[in-house]
């Protein structure tokens, strides 16, 4: 068993934090944890934030003193059962790979020496993990990224990135669910909303889901959208 | 339903509650008042529930058009404010305790001389509508608040009945009545902590994961410099100048979860600190943590102004904290018997 270490984030969090695991075994460790804080009933706890290799709880300092909470984090962590079959849903986001949406694909496929129709289909037949929801409201990171994909970023992030771009950045691919700042590589855009402000919970995705992308024509793009 | 209008837009005014502090797994960022203890003083004088929306104003306040019989408070910042009646006779309107509007008017709000952001609750709170349960206004998402936005000049405001403490609330104020005035307040004032005018002001904080890590010189310099409030700050976070820091440390770093408060490197060296509107995880090294019972007097600090840090454990922190909620139960329970008429 690899025990994380545990720092205080400030005085209303505790950082558990795991180092030297592989992707998909430091998510199986947060998956667990996470999952074991939030059906524990250890007075106090306000969220519990999923990361790479960590997990940030925040609790609430009225309800519970530092060491007593420390101390249930630990018995948790101490009788985690990895072996657990996590709970994971299974999503597929449709994807336009259009020129007019995909601003850097000709870009990758020069920096890759791959032709744009295998880009699309390499990343199109992978399967993916959320590894954290961060960044931005319902942004993914997700894990399981073909190698032959993995790519610099852009030299000179854009200042604005539209909502929904699909984009890939190192080892990762993910999903800008707001227009933000951003410098990863654009190669397709989804018609699907991420952030849902009126749903609760009000994000599509979160971490621990398996995702699928499916190629979908500028015309099945244009229906979404005049469905929704 | 009865509306305040704004007749003229400060700098940039939302519409704020206690925030989301549950949704920070999903990438939604807290929101809330940045100043939660003069927020949550606004609420408490007018008789409102904790978890009603107010008005937060930054730097320079509106001038907003409210109706006769309107209960107030306004708490933090001092932003000089003014009452001018139908007949243009104006009036200073007190701050920290709670005012009876008796005359349609305008409220006006100048530039804040102490403290930088003010807040003004109004009996039954702002009634726009809940979203990812709050009312507080999610700027970058454009979404909660009042429209999503920094209100602008004609916004009509929905105000929500006021509670039946508030009209308790009238009916003790009114026995101060000198029915010449458009404005009816207590003499006494209620303050948990002082909004910082000039000078240095003072942080504590908890030394983070990566403080260690920063070299020796930078860690002597984290709490014997002082270090000034960039003009680049905002609700989003804070920027220091002062001693650029180093860390020793060059390894990248994953995004991890953060909290308000969290002071960050930036391979700059000039520390940035999470504030209200901050995403809920970051990629830089934390160097410190603002502890809790100071963050509201870090949500008043100006622009410009300079500040020194003091390392706290997180135990002290707690207790500090404790002490400051204490004082809070006192004042409510001192205004309850003030409202039951059993002291004067």
């Amino acid at each position: 068993m690899n025990l994380p270490a545990i720092e205080p984030m400030g005085d209303t969090g505790l950082l558990v934090a795991w180092e030297g695991l592989s992707d998909q075994v430091a998510l199986q460790h947060v998956q667990s944890l996470a999952l074991a804080v939030r059906r524990s009933t250890i007075p106090g706890i306000v969220d519990v934030v999923p990361a790479f290799a960590s997990l940030t709880i925040h609790y609430n300092p009225w309800q519970i003193g530092l060491s007593e909470f420390e101390g249930s984090i630990r018995e948790l962590i101490s009788r985690m059962d990895l072996q657990v079959n996590l709970p994971s849903r299974s999503i597929e986001l449709p994807v336009c790979y259009d020129s007019e949406f995909a601003l850097d694909l000709d870009d990758v496929s020069k920096l890759l020496g791959l032709s744009t129709r295998e880009i699309i289909r390499l990343h199109s037949e992978a399967e993916y993990v959320v590894q954290m929801i961060g960044f931005a409201p319902g942004f993914p990171y997700l894990a399981g990224l073909p190698k032959e994909l993995c790519v610099a970023r852009r030299g000179v992030p854009r200042v604005e990135v539209p909502a929904g771009s699909v984009a890939i950045g190192g080892k990762q691919t993910g999903i800008y669910s707001l227009a933000t700042p951003g410098g990863w590589q654009i190669i397709g855009r989804t018609p699907q909303r991420l952030f849902l402000p009126e749903l609760d919970p009000p994000c599509l995705l979160q971490a621990g889901d398996r995702v699928r992308f499916v190629p979908i024509t500028r015309q099945e793009f244009n229906d979404w959208h005049a469905r929704t | 339903m009865s509306t305040i209008r704004v007749a003229k837009a400060g700098i940039s005014t939302t519409v704020q509650d206690g925030g989301r502090l549950d949704l920070r797994h999903l990438g939604v960022v807290v929101s809330g008042a940045m100043d939660l203890l003069s927020y949550e003083m606004a609420n408490l004088l007018v008789g409102n529930d904790a978890g009603a929306a107010a008005l937060e104003m930054t730097c320079l306040g509106d001038t907003l058009e409210v109706s006769a019989d309107t209960l107030i408070a306004i708490c933090g910042a001092d932003m000089n404010p003014l009452f001018v009646d139908r007949n243009n006779a104006s009036y200073c309107v007190p701050q920290n305790r709670p005012v009876l509007i008796r005359s349609e008017g305008r409220l006006r709000f100048g530039t804040a001389r102490e403290g930088f952001r003010a807040y003004v609750a109004v009996a039954g709170g702002v009634d726009v509508p809940i979203i990812m349960h709050s009312r507080s206004t999610y700027l970058r998402a454009g979404v909660g608040g009042f429209q999503g936005r920094i209100l602008k000049t004609g916004d009509l405001l929905p105000i929500g009945s006021a509670p039946a403490k508030a009209n308790n609330i009238k009916q003790r104020l009114l026995r101060f009545d000198d029915s010449s005035k458009s404005l009816a307040a207590p003499s006494w004032f209620v303050r948990v902590f002082d909004p910082p005018t000039e000078g240095t002001v003072r942080l504590q904080v908890i030394p983070g994961m990566h403080f260690h890590e920063l070299e020796d010189a930078s860690q002597n310099a984290m709490f014997a410099d002082s270090f000034q409030v960039s003009a680049s700050s905002d609700r989003m976070g804070y920027r220091f100048n002062g001693p650029k820091l180093k860390s020793l440390s060059s390894q990248e770093l994953l995004s991890e979860g953060i909290t308000i408060g969290t002071i960050q490197l930036p391979a700059d060296g000039d520390p940035i600190m999470i504030m209200s509107d901050g995403a809920p995880t970051g990629g830089y090294p934390r160097i410190a943590h603002i502890a809790s019972v100071d963050l509201p007097l870090a949500a008043q600090i100006r622009p410009g102004q300079t500040l020194n840090f003091s390392p706290i454990s997180v135990a002290a922190a707690h207790q500090k904290l404790f002490s400051q909620r204490k004082l809070v139960k006192q004042i409510t329970n001192t205004f309850e018997l003030w409202i039951d008429g059993t002291i004067p």
